[in-house]
């Protein structure tokens, strides 16, 4: 039973999922050799470990390096049509613009606030202004797609406004304000610029700030519809939170398997089992699991689309693609059982589905987040799934004669004598 | 089911006497016969290192050729290159991958090469004479077969034909089972097993006798045993009364904290400056205290133990504990679990074992205090694991295991507070492991890194 896995062969590269090619700078040749749509770009250059003192190297490099100036010395250009005004707001510490056009992001971004929301009041120009968040704003004056305003004084000549600097922006949004735009750190501006950089769809969640709304319904595994058995299920499940053995073993001095006549081998298995593990599928278990809140807790800051969602509306989002908990790697250490299952409590409950493989059920597992962890605006995404083995007993699983094979050939030909 | 244990001789299971078996005959006979998964393994370790160094050369070769062309010494046809540094030629036989300069010819190079490859022809065990140390052959288990009556149980493969008893220090007889037509070799070679292995083996399923080295007339009950693993769960062994250990351990902390090159850094870091500029370094209380008297996170807590107990119960977060009850969870559930060392984890998570599939799970086990009773005071001294891990290890952790395609599993183990003497006592009033095993509650995450560019669609 040679451990089989150290005789892997090393791959020639790393895994594709842990290829990220916006983390290397690639060989910005390839962007002149790309005209045309039929050509495609080739995913990543020769890569050369040291030098070897010829020509041949030192010129590639000399004409990468151009390659990668002349693209980035590319003037950028706004069409007269496509500006948008912004104006900012400074007791909400958001800003406005009436109708922004001129840029698809808008589609996406920002939105118009209802009579009794809107600071500025009902005014004539109330359904046509779009309010911005603050990371918002930020990401937009970056990009150049608005031109944001302090707000007008009497001095003004053209009515208009002193422009805000980039710096201006970043001092009055990024902050521990109150109000509607508060809270915007800097590790969360990163995940939202990364994001939407990517292009997907970030909005904020309802708990972007504080404990949001408290778990709806659909936190909770379904109950199951045995209504006969409901006076037998409140009583039973009442005392065991966490799942347990069978009730019969409750009385078993000893956690060995008594000697005798056994059929099967899930028989055996049944009776080895001891250990309480956590049950996500089991109603009960979920709710009783309110445990204080705790001084760090990781709640799901932002709720993201993918790119190509077409069902994605501003007036009516629906569920999101991925839940995004955000993370000072520089504050905080990794997350304890607490923090986990706090979080845990918040999320919607998606089950895999039945049919899937083993394995692929495990990893989905039965409610998942993804943690984004800012070290000091370097980002790293984690997903993490409630997965429970427990409900995956593998002896219960079709055999394929499980357990009765006594070594056989296995592996890579061993030869074996008796 | 199965895979318990790892031989002293060999990679997994006890293939040593099968090998020198093969050895002898293979010298008598003058030809091979059946292989052994060493053989087998030892035999591409080598041709991938031939094929490595065939490459670097082979790249060496082309780098020389262009710079031979560049400098115009030689047309683009020729290859060779007339300068020949015989001291270079060492550190480039040496080296696998790296380039250097001033390479020879080509034949004297593979020459060189395969001259140097033999020395340090990797250890076939075939060529090596074992000293024969303590006598430790496997001994034929009647509890084993006897323990229980009809069907096949599930059990190490080849358990089956030479079963072997797991020993703790202790001597069994010699017994050989070979024919005799056969070389009569003694076999040297015993099966070790974890700790978590040998209890999951003797209590659970009942198949494995020990005998401990000083009683050799009474067999260790369930809860003995349990004692005596959690007991050696540390290195040296915990100790129940205040006698100082034979070897003692100086354990330096920093500020209270455990060293750690992270905790010795920020310490420094938050030192306050030492005003006087007489002075010329900054002071760090580094306090270094020797084991005697034990600290007190590692002695059991005996004042919320019954006073009339005579076995002691080892602290609820003893590492044993906690590394039994994963284990026993999964095995409970049909995995395979086997030692996580060489990836860097606590276990590894098998389908069906290891000769049949990659694992797929390695597991990480992360204690948690969550239990009311670690947040007094008291419980705070007496936590066994102090301080928390930070995000950069976890990154590390993950990144090992999908560098190797597997799928972090991040067990939370829910730690009781220490038992007040009624919850772990069956009818009998004796504590039974099933009652000390059953406080604890297991809940597993999957860490899986998720990629910004490749979940757009």
């Amino acid at each position: 039973m040679a451990d089989a896995d150290e005789d892997v062969k090393p791959r020639s590269g790393p895994l594709p999922e842990d290829v990220d090619l916006s983390e290397e700078i690639q060989d910005f040749r390839f962007l002149g050799t790309a005209t045309g749509n039929d050509v495609k770009i080739p995913k990543r250059g020769e890569k050369d470990f040291e030098p070897h003192e010829t020509a041949l190297q030192s010129n590639t490099l000399a004409a990468s390096r151009q390659a990668m100036h002349n693209a980035l010395s590319f003037q950028r250009v706004h069409p007269p049509k496509g500006v948008a005004l912004a104006t900012f707001h400074p007791e909400s510490n958001m800003a406005y613009a009436i109708n922004p056009k001129g840029s698809p992001l808008f589609v996406r971004m920002g939105r118009t606030l209802s009579k009794g929301e809107d600071p500025i009041g009902d005014d004539g120009l109330r359904g046509q202004r779009m309010w911005f968040l603050p990371e918002e704003v930020i990401y937009l004056v970056e990009r150049g797609t608005i031109d944001l305003r302090w707000p007008v004084t009497e001095d003004d000549k053209d009515g208009k406004g002193l422009p805000v600097s980039l710096q201006a922006a970043y001092a009055m949004f990024l902050g521990e304000q109150q109000g509607l735009g508060g809270a915007l750190t800097f590790e969360r501006y990163s995940v939202y610029s990364g994001l939407k950089r990517a292009g997907y769809t970030v909005l904020r969640a309802p708990s972007f700030e504080g404990s949001g709304p408290p778990a709806t319904a659909e936190c909770h595994p379904p109950v199951p519809q045995r209504t006969w058995q409901a006076g037998l299920l409140s009583l039973a499940w009442l005392k065991h939170i966490f799942h347990s053995a069978e009730k019969e073993d409750q009385e078993r001095s000893s956690i060995g398997i008594e000697p005798g006549l056994y059929r099967n081998y899930a028989d055996i298995y049944r009776r080895l089992a001891l250990i309480q593990w956590y049950d996500p599928t089991h109603t009960l278990a979920a709710a009783a699991s309110q445990s204080p809140p705790i001084d760090d807790e990781i709640r799901v800051t932002y709720h993201v689309w993918k790119p190509g969602s077409s069902t994605f509306k501003k007036s009516d989002h629906g569920p999101p693609d991925f839940r995004i908990a955000v993370v000072d790697a520089r504050e905080t250490t990794a997350p304890s059982l607490q923090q986990l299952s706090n979080l845990m409590a918040t999320l919607p409950y998606e089950p895999p589905k039945a049919e899937d493989q083993l394995y692929q059920k495990l990893k989905h597992g039965y409610k998942n987040v993804i943690l984004a962890i800012v070290d000091q605006g370097v980002v790293s995404y984690l997903r993490i799934s409630d997965a429970a083995f427990g409900r995956e007993r593998l002896y219960e699983r079709a055999g394929r004669g499980f357990g009765g094979k006594r070594g056989g050939r296995g592996g890579r030909g061993r030869g074996r004598r008796r | 089911m199965g895979f318990f244990g790892k031989a002293s001789l060999s990679r997994s299971e006890p293939t040593w006497l099968d090998r020198e078996k093969a050895r002898l005959k293979a010298e008598a006979d003058g030809m091979g016969g059946a292989r052994a998964a060493e053989v087998v393994t030892n035999a591409r370790r080598e041709e991938r290192r031939l094929f490595k160094l065939e490459r670097a050369r082979a790249e060496r070769e082309k780098i020389e050729r262009q710079r031979a062309v560049e400098q115009g010494r030689v047309a683009l046809e020729e290859a060779s290159d007339p300068r020949l540094d015989p001291t270079q030629e060492f550190r480039a036989d040496l080296v696998l991958a790296q380039t250097s300069s001033g390479v020879g010819e080509l034949n004297e190079e593979t020459e060189s090469l395969l001259k140097k490859s033999d020395p340090m022809n990797p250890e076939f065990s075939e060529h090596r004479v074992f000293e024969p140390a303590a006598p430790i052959p496997g001994s034929r288990a009647d509890e084993f077969l006897a323990s229980l009556a009809n069907g096949p149980m599930p059990c190490n493969g080849r358990a089956a034909n030479v079963p072997n008893t797991g020993i703790i220090d202790g001597n069994v007889e010699l017994v050989d089972e070979k024919n005799i037509s056969e070389p009569n070799i003694q076999n040297q070679e015993h099966l070790q097993l974890t700790l978590e292995e040998a209890f999951f083996l003797f209590s659970a399923l009942g198949v494995l006798h020990i005998q401990l080295p000083d009683t050799k007339s009474k067999a260790p009950s369930p809860i003995d045993l349990l004692i005596l693993f959690a007991k050696h769960a540390a290195f040296p062994p915990l100790a129940r009364s205040k006698a100082r250990p034979l070897i003692p351990v100086p354990s330096l902390a920093v500020n209270d904290q455990p060293l750690h090159a992270r905790a010795v850094s920020h310490a420094i870091a938050v030192a306050p400056l030492v005003k006087d500029p007489t002075e010329s370094s900054l002071r760090v209380p580094i306090t270094a205290t020797p084991l005697s008297p034990q600290p007190p996170h590692l002695v059991a807590s005996q004042t919320s133990l019954d006073p009339m107990a005579s076995q002691q119960l080892p602290a609820p977060d003893n590492h044993f504990l906690i590394n039994y009850v994963v284990y026993h969870h999964f095995r409970s559930l049909g995995w395979v679990v086997r030692p996580g060392l060489k990836f860097g984890a606590d276990y590894m998570l098998y389908n069906r074992g290891p000769v049949f599939s990659h694992a797929e799970f390695a597991v990480i086990i992360m204690p948690s205090y969550i239990d009311a009773y670690w947040e007094t005071p008291s419980g705070k001294r007496e936590r066994r694991v102090k301080g928390e891990k930070d995000w950069w290890w976890l990154h590390c952790v993950n990144r090992v295991q999908s560098q190797v395609k597997k799928t972090l599993v991040l067990c939370y183990v829910d730690i009781p507070a220490p038992d007040s003497g009624q919850d772990c006592r069956g009818v009998s009033g004796d504590v039974e492991v099933a009652r000390v095993l059953r406080r604890y509650k297991v809940r597993e995450f999957v860490i899986k890194r998720w990629a910004v560019n490749r979940s757009r669609e």
